[in-house]
């Protein structure tokens, strides 16, 4: 009798844990979102990853549940540092961007991250990308980071305890940033677009800057570049770089 | 030396206290002024602060969150843009969501995370020209008096503005609202930037 019980209970238990790991699919009536992930610009401050949604704020990095989507629960807080402006998720870690530099956590536990390593850098303003065991980080004077300096930083992070600089690049006032594939995009002064072959991912190499974009962030991927700026929204095809980035749609101020 | 110690002290004292007296003093609560009011989080408004629209114009596009076809852009301070971008070469506003304070936004299936003031709001944009708050996580920012930076924002000029008192019994402040007070009890003094 026990053992029937046994194998009962062992069943549903299965049967539990199946229908908890299939795909949740939006249900949005106007597009098919199944098993789709969302991707923010660089400077961006929420993330998500699988069931928790990450928040930094200036000092703390606030971790909430969104396993029942529709009512977050705060799991914890954790303090960081200060001057925190940007997360970044990419495979299984949480990589901040500070003013004084970049703080990588581990997402062993989802619900605790905890930080691995500390990558200081001057006092500057700065976002991260992550790509492989490449972290791209922009550093720009700003008017809370007035002694900072404006270049990118290429850093190696396959030890992710202990991040090493491998070069530095001078640029003019440098903003939101992107990577996709052997792509890298630098949003230069909310102005121009510098793009960067990253053919060798520890040796970007500048190949063209793309004037009047005004952008200060952005998203590519598959060959989609969708900018911010104070212009509106603007995509672009970049299929055909280094020669051309084919400009496909605009949002306008005002429309 | 034991005298110039009770000298000093009493001089610092006595500074205290006139300087205290002199705030109370100074300041004379005014029948009627224009100030600083508090809104309070209360699921029976939530839906006259946070609501879809029809399509409205960029002002001040800031972060953006793309998922499948949909792309989503924060207007600073005002809402977000929810763009059906399924043709890249004519993206097409479907709705837009009024979020007084948004900066920043994640979506994840149906369920939309943005910031409004500094709380956390979940909102269901299954139904873009519908959006439903289904949950508010605020934030203890804004509980007691306004900051200032808000104070600066609406009175850059004055160094003193009056505000309504918080009443907690009236939930958790979501933000603050330039109005009409009426004898006020409350200021904040701050330095604006002209004195600095």
């Amino acid at each position: 009798m026990k053992k029937i019980v046994n194998l009962i209970l062992g069943l549903i238990i299965i049967l539990t844990i199946n229908s908890c790991s299939t795909k949740e699919s939006g249900d949005l009536s106007f597009s098919n979102l199944s098993g789709v992930k969302g991707q923010g610009g660089s400077l961006a401050r929420f993330c998500i990853a699988e069931n928790y949604l990450y928040i930094v704020d200036n000092t703390n990095l606030h971790i909430f549940n969104i396993s029942q989507p529709s009512k977050p629960v705060k799991v914890s807080e954790k303090n960081i540092g200060f001057g925190i402006e940007t997360i970044f998720y990419y495979q299984n870690h949480l990589y901040i961007g500070s003013n004084s530099g970049m703080v990588i956590c581990s997402l062993t536990d989802p619900t605790n991250p905890s930080v691995l390593s500390t990558y200081s850098h001057i006092f500057s303003c700065d976002p991260v990308v992550v790509q492989g065991n490449i972290a791209y980080i922009t550093l720009r004077t700003g008017t809370t980071c007035a002694r900072g300096l404006n270049q990118l930083e290429v850093i190696d992070i396959s030890n992710k305890s202990n991040p090493q600089l491998i070069k530095t690049i001078p640029m003019s006032n440098p903003w939101g940033l992107g990577v996709d594939g052997k792509h890298l995009f630098v949003c230069e002064k909310g102005e121009d677009l510098a793009y960067l072959d990253i053919s060798n991912p520890t040796n970007p190499i500048l190949k063209k800057t793309f004037q009047d974009i005004f952008a200060y962030d952005l998203i590519p991927s598959n060959n989609l570049l969708i900018t911010t700026g104070k212009e509106g929204i603007k995509q672009f095809d970049y299929s055909k770089l280094p020669d051309s980035l084919v400009l496909l749609s605009k949002i306008e101020i005002g429309k | 030396m034991k005298y110039f110690n009770l000298i000093i002290s009493c001089f610092i004292l006595i500074n205290l206290l006139s300087s205290c007296n002199q705030n109370e003093n100074n300041v004379q609560i005014p029948k009627v002024t224009i100030g600083l009011k508090p809104i309070y989080f209360d699921s029976s408004n939530i839906d006259k602060i946070i609501y879809s629209t029809t399509p409205k114009t960029l002002i001040s596009p800031g972060k953006i969150f793309k998922y499948g076809s949909l792309l989503l852009v924060s207007d600073s301070n005002i809402g977000i843009h929810i763009i059906d971008n399924a043709d890249k070469t004519n993206p097409t506003k479907i709705s837009f969501i009024n979020i007084p304070g948004n900066i920043d936004l994640a979506l994840k299936g149906n369920y939309l995370y943005a910031d409004c003031n500094g709380n956390l709001i979940t909102i269901d944009i299954s139904d873009p020209s519908n959006a439903k708050v289904t949950s508010i996580t605020p934030s203890n920012k804004y509980s007691n008096r306004p900051t200032d930076e808000m104070a600066r924002k609406y009175f850059a000029q004055e160094s003193r503005v009056f505000y309504e008192c918080v009443d907690e019994k009236n939930g958790t402040v979501l933000m603050w609202e330039k109005d009409t007070l009426y004898k006020p009890e409350c200021y904040l003094a701050y330095r604006s930037f002209f004195e600095e």
